[in-house]
């Protein structure tokens, strides 16, 4: 099984495979994976699931077939199993919504969307008068630096569309040479002034009809659970997320005003190459071209200026 | 859902089918040997070897102990299952493109292609099952010769083995009567050819998909055009949900075109539509050519997936999908409210 003495400790990305012990007498059976998460850490899982036993009726016949021989060229092997794998990553069926707009744009955008208004408060009505369970899940954690990552709050000054930031930014500076944005981030919009009632389902489903939607995430109190009144919201295309941001700047959403932004370079970026945007329009790219000490100035404004966006 | 994935054909699956009892799975491929699984591990369980050419299609009797499959190799061959041991070789003038046991096993039909100067045939074999396998006879009790060299891609028994339906590449399905071997009627739901047919587990519902793009339910008996089910790919395989009012199809751009076209619109999932509200509402990934063999468990807890990529796919239900209801017409409602043609038939 193990292949060169060396490998195992010195490969950084190895992982051990995962692990399944038997049954034990309370009928618990331990679970160990191993993973990268996001930060590139190595990390284990441990998953305790309780067995039970179910009594299954079948037909004589099966159970006869149950006894049966392997045959053919399945008898000439010893290990048949490697002909079964059981595959490694979950299958969910999708929604054929999500691929078709993907697909085709949709046609009236602003009909849908105010489908999906009506839609919503319909649902919250429904929740106020309790008729609609929570259906919510807790956030997932797939995005732990998810708050971090927004970076300062306004950017001040008026709204430059993604592709054109960098080329407005750099010629601002006298022309850097960094590069443009990475499309993560040209995709990713920030929301906030999002009522508390707001779950994620409610802002996939607003946002859903501009395109394709590759993930949203609401800050959400850990302990209470609460909506802290922001959310991330990416798209899969550029396009889609502008047409988005100019549709919904603005609008008026559960009687709030929404408020969208492109969401700044995370800060893995911002520690590496610089960047991260302070207070004031061109603050993005002085950082990209100016040096190291400065953007490191620039870094700890960033997390002041996230902190400030806490209380408000 | 965690699918099992199924790795021994070394070409293209062709079919996929589960037994009366949906324990055992049989798939072929385009390599000659048919492989039978275990449903629920996927353990493999055995191949039937002897066919020197593709396999076109399998049939299992009713009580899983003799398998048919047709033949590229111009043969039928009937199979112990057991042991994977050929009892029986039906020589055919052409390639066998489709076989199919008739309710109770007494008796099969097969499906063969023009081949050099011979036209195609459909052929019915008498296989009671009071005698043993090897004193069958090898010739067909009765054969149908089809006019102008048009190819029949699949043919199997409506309910009590009264009449025979054929499908055909220009798009007809063309009813024969197995006694006589008259032609009854001809009807053409297609514009190009039917890939697949598929009946209702009670046999009253006819699923047939086809190149044009499209999927439709007929009437079993008037081949009455009853759904349709658009996709925008040609449609390889389609089943009925033995329990749900649900239809699953599989299809993709065909094998040649899969180059030329971007990774994304291959469609390769298989898709999940409301049987009577013809509206789409799942899909599962999976695959990396286009789907060319479905089957459901009779249970409906499981389905299996074969595709030209040479992976079968064995799918077993989350709780989440089996526990679904389906959602009422009033919600679907709203949903069109700008398609009012859409709407469903609230009285079903």
């Amino acid at each position: 099984m193990r292949g060169n003495w060396g490998d195992e400790d010195d490969d950084p990305d190895y992982l051990p495979p995962r692990q399944e012990s038997g049954v034990d007498g309370k009928g618990i059976k331990t679970v160990v994976e191993w993973a990268f998460n996001d930060a590139g850490q190595k990390t284990k899982t441990t998953t305790k699931v309780k067995v039970f036993a179910e009594q299954q009726r079948i037909s004589r016949a099966v159970a006869e077939r149950k006894k049966w021989k392997v045959f053919g060229a399945a008898a000439e092997v010893s290990d048949n199993h490697s002909y079964t794998l059981t595959s490694q990553e979950q299958v969910m069926m999708e929604t054929p919504r999500e691929s078709k707009e993907a697909d085709e744009q949709p046609s009236n955008v602003s009909d849908s969307l105010k489908e999906a208004m009506e839609r919503v408060r319909r649902r919250n009505a429904m929740r106020q008068m309790g008729m609609l369970g929570d259906g919510e899940a807790a956030p997932t954690d797939d995005e732990p630096g998810g708050g971090l990552r927004g970076g300062g709050g306004a950017e001040g000054g008026k709204y430059i569309p993604p592709g054109a930031r960098w080329a407005a930014a750099a010629g601002g500076a006298g022309g850097g040479d960094a590069p443009p944005m990475p499309l993560e981030d040209r995709t990713k919009i920030r929301v906030t002034n999002i009522s508390e009632d707001t779950t994620e389902g409610d802002l996939r489903e607003l946002f859903g009809t501009f395109g394709r939607i590759h993930r949203v995430y609401l800050a959400k109190d850990p302990e209470t659970m609460q909506s802290r009144g922001f959310a991330f919201v990416s798209f899969t295309s550029e396009a889609d997320a502008e047409r988005a941001m100019n549709k919904l700047q603005g609008y008026g959403y559960d009687h709030l005003i929404l408020k969208l932004e492109f969401a700044k370079p995370s800060q893995r970026d911002a520690a590496g190459g610089g960047g991260g945007g302070g207070p004031g329009g061109g603050g993005l790219s002085s950082a990209r071209v100016s040096g190291y000490g400065q953007a490191l100035a620039q870094d700890t404004k960033e997390r002041v200026s996230f902190a400030s966006n806490l209380t408000r | 859902m965690r699918p099992i994935l199924l790795k021994s054909h070394e070409r293209a699956i062709t079919c996929v089918i589960y037994n009366a009892d949906g324990d055992l799975v049989f798939t072929a491929a385009k390599d000659n040997v048919p492989t039978v699984w275990r449903a629920d591990t996927g353990e493999r369980l055995g191949t039937y070897i002897g066919h020197s050419g593709a396999v076109w299609e399998l049939s299992c009797r009713w009580d899983s102990k003799y398998l048919l499959s047709a033949s590229a190799d111009a043969t039928v061959r009937l199979w112990d299952v057991q042991t994977g041991e050929s009892l029986v070789s039906y020589p055919h003038r052409g390639p066998v493109r489709s076989v199919c046991w008739a309710e109770g096993g007494q008796k099969f039909v097969s499906a063969s292609q023009p081949f050099m100067d011979s036209p195609g045939f459909i052929s019915i074999y008498d296989t009671p099952s009071d005698v043993d396998p090897s004193q069958y006879q090898q010739v067909a009790s009765r054969e149908i010769s089809i006019p102008n060299k048009e190819k029949c891609t699949e043919v199997l028994w409506s309910a009590l083995n009264d009449r025979i339906l054929a499908s055909f590449e220009d798009g007809t399905i063309r009813v024969f009567d197995p006694e006589t071997g008259e032609l009854l009627s001809t009807s053409t739901p297609h514009s190009k050819p039917i890939s697949r047919m598929y009946l209702s587990t009670d046999r009253t519902l006819l699923l047939t998909c086809s190149k044009d793009y499209t999927a439709k339910l007929l009437d079993a008996d008037t081949l009455e055009v009853l759904k349709v089910y658009p996709t925008e790919r040609p449609v390889n395989a389609a089943v009925i949900h033995p329990t749900k009012d649900h239809i699953l199809l599989g299809g993709g751009q065909d094998a040649m075109s899969v180059t030329t076209t971007g990774s994304r619109v291959g469609k390769f999932e298989t898709r999940f539509y409301h049987m009577i509200y013809e509206e789409e509402f799942g899909r599962v990934k999976g695959h990396f050519g286009p789907i060319n063999a479905l089957a459901i468990n009779p249970d409906g807890l499981s389905y299996c997936s074969g595709a030209e990529d040479g992976y079968i796919r064995l799918h077993h239900f989350d709780r989440e999908y089996v526990d679904k209801q389906d959602e009422v017409p009033d919600e679907l409602e709203e949903l069109d409210e700008t398609e009012a043609d859409q709407k469903p038939d609230l009285e079903e």
